[in-house]
Order: structure tokens, then C-alpha cells, then sequence
């Protein structure tokens, strides 16, 4: 009796252990499986979320350059503006309309290469070109559509080395030392009005009230700005600037020449621009001498401004007086739109003498150009009143107002 | 006449620069009339373009003028 018991108590045990083993062998396939359902469901989740947004850093990543270069020393912009306009013109006979390439800043493209600088030293070069569809300055009552030269025309061909301890050295075809010296101009309203008066509507006759006819006499003939030697092939040098002073001289291909000195600082509450050049272009030009030309503007923070501009030019025929300029512009300027700068200016200049001896030319105009910063954008209204006085004739007066917009691209 | 225009011209021109040149502590005020794109009557506008953005201008390649201003900014704040 007390044997069987024994044994019973062993295959007691002996089960039990076996019980055991088997239950432990069953939670490690249970954890296997548990394992494999997490994996599965995640990949299931990854499968069906939607697509997430790349990393900040994928997000600001800017598309690759389409044109390359292997000098990572240089480099290489495009730069333009569009700037149309309607202008309407009124000869005192009949008015037009005309829809026009604005020529106080003409419709262009360019491209502007540079390097870093080696021992201060720097080269670049400049390639600007514009193209005009209607200038506002070649349309007339006898041309009114299709002017032009229907083709790009040059404006900047230059290479350049600069040095801010030996200023620039500029060769090719582009600006020489007195271009834009009578065309200094801090009102903010250039882009419809400036000393360049006929840039509006150049094209326009004067209609002879004696004959009731058109004269052969356009704004362009008796209207100048004397503004130097303008764009041409040439060597020039500007020096450093010297406490707001830039003094230049070109050589041009032909036998002319310029000096230019040039001023710009502020001064207080006022900023203060101002030009002034001598030039001999008596080798390239068919009817001019010589040339005094500068201007002065001046800008106060309240937002007034004042411009004034003159000019001389010395002609070749004998017996001609000197043609002159004086121009004065009187302009205002504040923010009070969000959208941009409000300017707004009224001008008066007169010429003497540019086609005729005795010949006067008088104009008085007003400019609005309202600044859209967003759309880097101008919208401008400018109004010309021209006469001109000349001995034995009577010429009507010619009436012009453009409206426009200029867009930089 | 012809003399006394032309000294008219000059004389005004004159005050002119001795204005500017007669000025008490002036500061450094840039017009544009240097620099590779100058400014002013005829000129392109200084600023933003509508496409081009905050440079004015489409850099092909090499550097823009903001990535220019970048390291600057980027180093201030780093010295903050």
C-alpha cells in the first residue's frame, strides 16, 4: 500500500512537469505570432496613410540651374522691364491716339555677368538690348502705327574691371562720362516726365495755323536735353568716390570726348543728387560743337523735392546762336496707399534757339505715378503742354497726356 | 548773347557743385549713378521685380544677390 502510493506521487510530478513544458512551448509561438501580427499591422498602416509631406529641408530645396558653369566664382543675371503706355496727342488741328512703347524708359532685356573680386579687383560685363514697338517719341498724325525699328536695339555692349581703390575702367559700347549729367532727377515720377522732354511725344507736328497745315516741324526738333555724348563705343574711367564725388572722362571712337563730375550724399533730412559734364562731340555729331549739360535734385524727408537741369550746346554752322535749356521741377511723394508709393511732380522747361535762331520752346507738365510693390509695378498719368514762339510763324500748340504702366521683370 | 548764355549755364552749374561741395557732414547717400546697373531717368527701377522677386534680377548661375545677404544675416544671429 505504502509502495503505490509512492509511485503515484512520481507519475504525478512527472505529468505536471510534462503539462508544464507544453504550456511554456505554446506561449513562445504566441509571442512569435504576436510579434508578426505588430509588423504586419504597421505595414498595412504605412500602406493606407496618405502620402506625407517632404522634410523642410526636401521642401526648400530650389530646382537645379538649367544652364551650369564650372567657375563657382562668377555669376551670371537676366534682367527687364515692359513699360506701354496710351498716349493721346493733340496738335490744336485734330488729336490721336496711339498706344506706345513709353521712351522715357524703354521696353528691354539684359544680361549682367560678374566675378567675386581677386585682390579688389572685379570684371564684368553688360549685355542690354531694347526693343520698341511704337516709341512714344517717333509716332505722328502722318505715323501711327508701325514705328519702329521692329527689331532689338543696342544699348549695352561692356566689359568692365573694377577696383574700390582705383575706380572703374569701362570698354565697349554703353554709357559715356556725361550721360544722364542733365537728367538727375530725385522725384520719383521720371518714368512719365523728366528733362528729356520729348520723350512723350516727340513725334508730334506743330500744325502751322498761318498755312492750316501740318509744318514739317516736330517736338523732337525743338526740345533737348543736351545730355552729353549719351550711349556710345567708347574707353571710360570713373574714379573712386571721394566723400560723394565721381569724377569720369571717355574717349570715343571717332574723335570726341567727355569730362563728367558727379555728387551724391545726404545731408541732413535731405538727400542731394547732382551731374555736370563738358563734352566735345564735334568728331561724331553732324551739328554739335560742344556741350554743357548738369542737373540738381534734391529730396526732402517730408517727401518734397525740387530738380533742376540746364544745358548749352555750342553748334558747327556759323551764324547760329547756341541752343540752351533750363528745366525745373517742383515733386511730392508719400506712402499714402499700403500698396506703394504715391509721387507726383509738376515740371516746367523751355529750349532755345535748337532749330531756328529765335526759335522758343516752352512746356509745362504734370506727373502721377502711383507705385504697386507687389506687382513691382508703376501705373503712371502724365499730362505735356508744348509751344513753340518762332519768328513770322504761328504754330498751334500741342496738347499730350500718356497713361501707362511700367513693369519690371 | 551767345557768351553770356553759355556763362548763364555755367555759373548755375557751378553753384551747383559748390552747394554740394560746401556741405557740412554729409553722409553716404547712393543715387546709382555707379554700380554695374545704374539708375535714375531711363534707367531700370532699383527693387523687386514682379517674376524675379526680392534680387530684380533671374540669377542663370552662381550666387544671387539674397544668397549674398544670407551668410550676413545668418552670422548675426548666430552672434545673438
Amino acid at each position: 500500500m505504502g509502495i503505490s502510493s509512492t509511485a503515484r506521487g512520481e507519475s504525478d510530478e512527472e505529468a505536471l512537469n510534462k503539462l508544464k513544458r507544453i504550456i511554456e512551448k505554446q506561449q513562445n509561438q504566441i509571442d512569435v505570432q504576436q510579434e508578426t501580427l505588430q509588423d504586419l499591422k504597421q505595414q498595412v498602416e504605412a500602406l493606407s496613410a496618405p502620402s506625407t509631406p517632404p522634410s523642410p529641408q526636401v521642401a526648400e530645396k530650389k530646382p537645379e540651374a538649367v544652364v551650369k558653369s564650372r567657375n563657382d566664382k562668377v555669376s551670371l543675371t537676366i534682367y527687364g522691364q515692359v513699360n506701354r503706355a496710351a498716349l493721346y496727342a493733340n496738335d490744336g488741328d485734330e488729336g490721336n491716339w496711339f498706344f506706345v512703347d513709353n521712351d522715357n524708359s524703354s521696353t528691354r532685356i539684359g544680361l549682367l555677368g560678374s566675378t567675386n573680386a581677386i585682390d579688389d579687383f572685379s570684371i564684368g560685363t553688360r549685355f542690354e538690348v531694347e526693343f520698341q514697338t511704337n516709341p512714344s517719341n517717333e509716332v505722328s498724325q502722318e505715323d501711327k502705327n508701325g514705328v519702329g525699328d521692329n527689331n532689338f536695339k543696342r544699348r549695352h555692349f561692356d566689359i568692365f574691371v573694377t577696383s574700390k581703390r582705383f575706380g572703374k575702367l569701362s570698354l565697349g559700347y554703353g554709357s559715356t562720362a556725361s550721360d544722364n549729367t542733365a537728367e538727375v532727377d530725385l522725384s520719383g515720377t521720371d518714368v512719365v516726365g523728366y528733362s528729356s522732354i520729348a520723350d512723350m511725344a516727340g513725334g508730334q507736328f506743330f500744325f502751322d495755323n498761318d498755312t492750316d497745315t501740318l509744318s514739317n516741324t516736330s517736338i523732337n526738333d525743338v526740345f533737348a536735353n543736351f545730355d552729353g555724348i549719351g550711349r556710345d563705343d567708347r574707353l571710360r574711367y570713373d574714379t573712386p568716390d571721394f566723400y560723394g564725388f565721381v569724377a569720369s572722362g571717355s574717349v570715343i571712337s571717332g574723335d570726341a570726348a567727355d569730362v563728367a563730375l558727379r555728387y551724391s550724399a545726404k545731408l541732413g533730412d535731405f538727400k542731394l543728387a547732382a551731374a555736370a559734364s563738358y563734352s566735345d562731340p564735334a568728331g561724331t555729331s553732324d551739328s554739335a560743337d560742344d556741350r554743357l549739360a548738369g542737373s540738381i535734385s534734391v529730396l526732402h524727408g517730408s517727401g518734397f523735392s525740387l530738380t533742376f537741369a540746364a544745358g548749352n550746346e555750342d553748334y558747327k554752322v556759323s551764324g547760329r546762336d547756341d541752343g540752351t535749356l533750363y528745366y525745373g521741377k517742383f515733386g511730392y511723394q508719400r506712402k499714402f496707399f499700403s500698396i506703394g508709393t504715391t509721387a507726383m511732380s509738376v515740371d516746367y522747361g523751355r529750349n532755345d534757339d535748337l532749330d531756328q535762331n529765335g526759335d522758343e520752346a516752352s512746356t509745362v507738365g504734370f506727373q502721377f505715378v502711383q507705385n504697386i510693390d507687389q506687382w513691382a509695378t508703376e501705373y503712371y498719368l502724365g499730362y505735356r503742354y508744348h509751344d513753340l514762339d518762332r519768328d513770322n510763324t504761328d504754330f498751334k500748340d500741342i496738347n499730350a497726356l500718356m497713361t501707362g504702366l511700367r513693369v519690371k521683370f | 548773347m551767345k557768351s553770356l548764355r553759355k556763362a548763364a549755364t555755367l555759373i548755375i552749374l557751378g553753384l551747383a557743385l559748390t552747394l554740394c561741395s560746401c556741405a557740412t557732414s554729409p553722409e553716404p547717400f547712393d543715387y546709382g549713378f555707379d554700380g554695374d546697373l545704374p539708375t535714375g531717368p531711363g534707367e531700370l527701377k532699383k527693387g523687386p521685380g514682379l517674376f524675379s522677386g526680392e534680387d530684380g534680377v533671374f540669377t542663370i548661375y552662381g550666387q544671387s544677390a539674397s544668397s549674398d545677404e544670407e551668410p550676413a544675416e545668418q552670422k548675426k544671429s548666430e552672434d545673438q
